[in-house]
């Protein structure tokens, strides 16, 4: 084993042990029941953001998976991409008129989407809000993974890799999303309390996309002399930061950590081009967002805030893992909407 | 006349057409001999078009049947039409400007190097090309690009591509309306050529002096319906268009006299670089000048550079005495200048406006109050000339792209008249249009100036220029080379002047003003 | 040689049957003016039948709000393409007016922001006019220039983020209903009034109509084209600014990502209502109609929930169709 492996089985271990301390839930804890199957068979009107990014077909599985075992029905839409605000809030307003039972929502736009989400609850819908979030104060509960923690957990990792030393370059991710900004806000903060050395010389904010992170990354490496790493707020980014720099024949030189954990990362952590991700479950994204929907019709009470648990995975770990509560299993497609 | 066979090449019997709202032919037949040359005749709107273009191929007949050297064929397209050896010259030719000569004559048929790959055998197209125009006595580059010939040339390209294409039957649609009397000379020889040959020709056209020099036999239409084929050579051009109109035509020049009032307009020394030269004339109220000259002589850039069209590099243009700079038609337009312009199609009408909306177009502003426009003034404003200038048309919201050229031709006019205009610069007024309506226009021209207006008629049709001017300017090579007075000119002084120049001026080489507005 | 009688000819069998004459007169309607409205019914009955919510006051009060911004850039492109022009800019304009707007909202309150982004996209369209009409540069080119620089703009000024904190009372352009009817379509409708009366009663309109058909010609006739050509630009940027606003408001923020490819379903619709894109044909009634086309497909096929992936393969279909009736008709005349 070498140095850098060595480092990495530590850090595994280091960042398993740090977040059991943190608001989130233990590794791979599914520790919101699941209710009992309900009479009623409610519908429930589901928006995701883009659902050509994987992190979003995983989320898909666990909305239907859970669904189906709970015998409720599922409406599923897709924006095509975090541009298209006023495309989620026609959807919004189309699933109004649907009268749906409840409404789960990805926002694609924080403060864009704030106004349609209150109408929907004026029209007397619940909304449950997953993974980003929406402006809209009104939403039974907000389920997602701890934005503050995945920016300090890539902080940990890169500064430790980076023997407190160097210059980084971040591709923050859709610009207008809660994660975009807090796990990226996160990640600098991190970096200045703990790791003052290791400094971040630019940053930009791009579409989720492996062709905008590829563009991105080239252009940072033909603008800085010296990179050593490269944070990223979601994996798609960093799997075309990871083609760049197999391009520019520094793989390995490169330091890239990224949030999510689809099939093109796990392949690139193996090569050791990716150097760690923080792994959202995002199967129990979905699930806690139906059942969460289910109980609020059910007239129980749901907790404010759902932090769903978080992985960092890399070289050290990325042979053991549960891909259950990771990914849909392999082969399922989303029935796009 | 060498028509051989007993049998005819093409007969067409009972011909048939429908347009919406418009009978266009109704139960017509056509006989045509080879080596011989048909005239189709008839005022605009008879239905010569229609017929022509049922023999190409462009849209069937309703009903009716048509036999080529005695076979009952079916010509469903243009492509059709080919095989069976039919082409045809339109006014607007068909050839594409951008390519030469050579690739436009074997357009779609180029001699192949490999057949497999597309290679085209240039030196061989370029070969053949120039044999075929040599054999039809035409001095043309097969190398020149198409689009900087002049029209003539053009024509001969379109000729040489029927006979490349083996054609055993030609049409020509007002070949001769376009060309110079020489050009014309060097037309009719061609024809000559292909009648011997044995190619029949289809022609058509308005000059009754060319179908009596030319034609064999004639076929006259009327309103769609065939009145009678006869044999030129028998028949005299008043017999001829008596068939034609029904009626006998007295006057065909009504030609006026006013009292000619003050110079309205004088041009002094207008020149533009390579294009004109030098250019002075003045014009009095209640008179026509004439500008006859062949064609590129410049007298359509004299119209336009004085319209305010072109810019010119010097000399000026005074109207009542007082100089004037007119930057734009816009400018011409507010003080009294009208430009009827030579093609019709490209710079006069609105093809898909109304009639009427054709008609007010340079005018409402008399008809509007703080940009709105008044509808009801309008409209019975347009009316009122659409039925004095006898427009045929079901109304008046009718697009003026479903109108006959003579239509059309009256609807700019009647444009003009509505901008209160009160100097005319006609350019070619009556081209392509029928005896009857040259007639009205001339009429016009005769109100016009009893109104106190001033007019150019720019015109290549010398019997008009003879008839309807007070005084004749000739031009050529983009100067004045020639005055004459009403009573003095002759169509022999006229076209030696046109053709040679001014006496103490004259060169051995004609120079042909390049015209943008001919290609 | 036989002379055929004076008079109709029958070129049908004297006993023409039932079907025959049934034919006959399906072919003699006015395609021209009934096609578009009979499919827009059609539509609506098969969507309404799959799913009733289609119906519901709520649904169509939300295509009529949803289909707003379109309807406004689509009324100014009418004009650009009805010129013989094409105005590829407006999407990117909403984007560049949405930032604007917010931005001048910050700074200027709520009248002020509003004004600064309609005044943004005349601005831009005077831009464009001048670059179509002084230099002579095409007006594809010259739009498309716009619709790069314009979204650069727009990313620029905003730093890629959107602008939010905007006034609540804001949210009534967007959000809000004057008696049953949203705020945005009660605009569009009036947009559509204006445009109409513009379009077809003025002198304006009517120039607008004669560059079209023969821009050369309409010079010859007196026209002053290039300040009417520069004048269609600014009423579209002026439409794109007004449709700018409305949606910013829809999303209460200023957004530099907005409008993305909405330019081609505006000019898809100024086409699928029989405007044709060489200019001089089409009119404001048939870009409306070609917009309720659009909006009653997307909500429609929403409805019964149809991805969207299909739906835009759905309207691609529609524009050639649209397009090919409409020149199958022409042909015919």
């Amino acid at each position: 084993m070498n140095r850098r492996s060595v480092l990495q089985t530590m850090l595994a271990g280091t960042a398993a042990v740090a977040f059991r301390f943190g608001p989130a839930q233990a590794e791979g804890a599914d520790d919101y029941a699941r209710p009992a199957k309900p009479a009623k068979p409610y519908t429930i009107g589901v928006l995701l953001p883009q659902l050509s990014n994987p992190h979003f077909v995983g989320q898909a599985y666990g909305y239907i998976d859970e669904a189906e075992k709970l015998g409720v029905k599922v409406i599923m839409f897709d924006a095509g991409g975090y541009q298209y605000l006023d495309r989620q809030i026609s959807q919004i307003e189309d699933l109004i008129a649907s009268k749906v039972d409840a409404i789960i929502i990805v926002a694609v736009n924080g403060p864009g989407t704030a106004d349609a989400v209150d109408r929907a609850v004026a029209a007397g819908i619940p909304v449950v809000n997953c993974n980003v979030m929406t402006g809209s104060d009104k939403v039974v509960t907000r389920v997602r993974s701890d934005d503050e923690i995945i920016g300090q957990m890539q902080a940990d990792f890169m500064g430790q890799a980076l023997k407190n030393e160097g210059k980084v370059v971040m591709l923050r991710g859709a610009p207008g999303t809660s994660w975009a900004e807090n796990r990226g806000n996160s990640f600098k903060k991190r970096l200045i309390e703990k790791f003052p050395k290791v400094t971040v010389v630019g940053e930009q904010y791009s579409q989720s996309t492996p062709a905008d992170g590829l563009k991105l990354m080239e252009d940072f490496l033909q603008t800085f002399p010296q990179i050593d790493g490269a944070y990223n707020g979601a994996d798609t980014t960093a799997i075309g930061a990871a083609q760049a720099v197999l391009a520019a024949g520094r793989a390995g030189k490169v330091t890239i950590t990224a949030t999510d954990f689809q099939v093109d990362t796990e392949k690139f952590i193996r090569d050791g081009v990716m150097s760690a991700t923080v792994a959202q479950q995002t199967v129990i994204i979905g699930r806690w967002g139906v059942r969460a929907a289910v109980n609020c019709l059910e007239k129980r009470d749901v907790p404010k805030a759902l932090w769903t648990p978080l992985l960092l995975v890399s070289a050290a770990n990325v042979n053991n893992l549960d891909l259950g509560t990771l990914r849909a299993p392999t082969g399922w497609k989303p029935p796009i909407g | 006349m060498t028509a051989t066979q007993l049998q005819p090449f093409l007969e067409m019997r009972g011909i048939v057409k429908r347009f919406p709202g418009v009978l266009a032919l109704n139960g017509v037949d056509l006989t045509v001999y080879a080596g011989e040359v048909h005239v189709l005749l008839g005022e605009n709107g008879a239905g010569k078009s229609t017929l022509i273009k049922i023999l190409s191929g462009v849209f069937p007949p309703d009903s009716g049947t048509i036999l080529f050297q005695g076979r009952p064929v079916t010509i469903r397209n243009p492509h059709d039409a080919q095989l069976l050896g039919v082409s045809t010259i339109y006014q607007e030719l068909n050839l594409v400007p951008d390519m030469t000569v050579a690739e436009n004559i074997f357009l779609g048929r180029e001699p192949m190097l490999l057949r497999r790959f597309g290679l085209v055998d240039h030196k061989l197209l370029v070969r053949q090309a120039r044999e075929l125009l040599a054999s039809l006595n035409l001095q043309i580059d097969p190398q020149a690009v198409v689009k900087r010939l002049g029209i003539a040339q053009q024509q001969m390209v379109e000729i040489a591509k029927a006979l490349s294409l083996n054609s055993r039957l030609i049409v020509m649609d007002e070949p001769t309306a376009v060309l110079t009397a020489h050009e014309i000379d060097q037309l009719f020889s061609a024809i000559a050529e292909l009648k011997q040959r044995g190619v029949a020709i289809v022609y058509i056209s308005h000059r009754l002096d060319e179908v009596k020099t030319l034609g064999d036999r004639a076929t006259v239409l009327r309103d769609g319906t065939w009145v009678d084929t006869v044999r030129v050579a028998d028949t005299s051009i008043d017999q001829l268009i008596r068939m034609m109109v029904g009626r006998d035509l007295m006057e065909k020049f009504p030609k006026i006299q006013v009292a000619l009032g003050d110079e309205v307009l004088r041009v002094e020394q207008l020149s533009r670089k390579g294009v004109l030269h030098d250019i002075s004339f003045h014009l009095r109220r209640g008179e026509i000048l004439g500008i006859a000259g062949l064609v590129g002589a410049g007298r359509t850039e004299m119209a336009r550079a004085i319209f305010g069209a072109d810019p010119f590099d010097a000399g000026q243009v005074l109207m009542h005495g007082q100089p004037v700079d007119i930057k734009s038609p816009a400018h011409a337009i507010h003080k009294g200048i009208a430009l009827v312009p030579e093609d019709r199609k490209r710079h006069g009408i609105l093809a898909h406006l109304s009639i009427k909306h054709n008609i007010t177009l340079s005018a409402l502003g008399a008809f509007s109050r703080g940009g709105f426009i008044n509808r009801q003034q309008e409209h019975t404003h347009a009316q009122d000339y659409a039925a004095s200038m006898r427009i045929a048309a079901p109304d008046i919201e009718r697009w003026v792209h479903y109108l006959s050229g003579g239509n059309q031709q009256k609807v700019v006019i009647a444009k003009w008249l509505s901008s209160q205009a009160d100097i005319f610069l006609f350019d070619e007024p009556t081209r392509g249009i029928d005896v009857a309506a040259k007639v009205e226009v001339y009429q016009l021209m005769n109100e016009l100036l009893k109104r106190g207006s001033a007019i150019i008629m720019i015109s290549s049709e010398l019997p008009e220029i003879l008839g309807m001017s007070d005084r004749i300017l000739v031009m050529r090579g983009g100067r004045i080379c020639g005055e004459f007075l009403r009573a003095e000119a002759t169509e022999e002084n006229i076209l030696d002047r046109a053709l040679r120049g001014a006496p103490d001026n004259q060169s051995a080489m004609e120079t042909n003003v390049t015209n943008g507005d001919m290609t | 040689m036989s002379n055929a009688p004076a008079g109709d000819i029958a070129t049908q069998p004297a006993a023409a049957t039932h079907s025959h004459r049934f034919v006959v007169m399906l072919r003699r309607l006015p395609w021209g003016r009934i096609g578009m409205p009979l499919v827009l019914i059609a539509m609506a009955v098969f969507f309404g039948t799959i799913n009733p919510n289609f119906w519901s006051v709520t649904n169509l009060t939300n295509v009529s709000r949803q289909i707003s911004v379109l309807a406004l850039i689509s009324i100014g492109q009418t004009f650009a393409i009805l010129s013989a022009g094409i105005d590829l800019s407006v999407g990117s304009l909403l984007a560049l007016v949405s930032v604007a707007c917010a931005q001048g909202m910050l700074e200027f309150g709520l009248v002020g922001g509003i004004v600064v982004g309609v005044l943004a996209g005349c601005l831009a369209g005077l831009v464009n006019g001048i670059l179509i009409a002084k230099a002579r540069i095409p007006a594809f080119i010259a739009t498309l220039g716009m619709l790069v620089a314009a979204r650069g703009l727009a990313l620029t000024l905003s730093g890629g983020l959107p602008i939010a904190g905007l006034p609540h009372e804001f949210l009534f352009i967007g959000a809000g209903y004057l008696g049953p009817f949203p705020v945005p379509s009660v605009i569009a409708a009036v947009a559509f009034v204006v445009a109409y009366v513009l379009l077809s009663r003025t002198r304006f309109g009517r120039y607008v109509y004669a560059m079209g058909s023969n821009e050369e010609a309409a010079v010859l006739s007196g026209i002053n084209v290039v300040k009417y050509k520069i004048m269609v630009y600014v009423v579209s940027g002026l439409f794109a600014g007004i449709a700018g606003v409305v949606l910013t408001s829809r999303v209460i923020s200023g957004q530099p990502t907005l409008g993305e490819v909405q330019e081609l379903y505006s000019i898809a619709a100024v086409v699928i209502g029989g405007g044709k894109i060489t200019g001089g044909v089409g009119g404001i009634g048939r870009t409306l109609m070609g917009v309720l086309v659009l909006g009653m497909l997307s909500n429609g096929l929403n409805l019964i929930q149809v991805s969207s992936y299909v739906q835009n393969i759905v309207v691609g279909a529609i524009i050639i169709i649209a397009v090919y009736i409409d020149l199958a008709r022409e042909r015919r005349r």
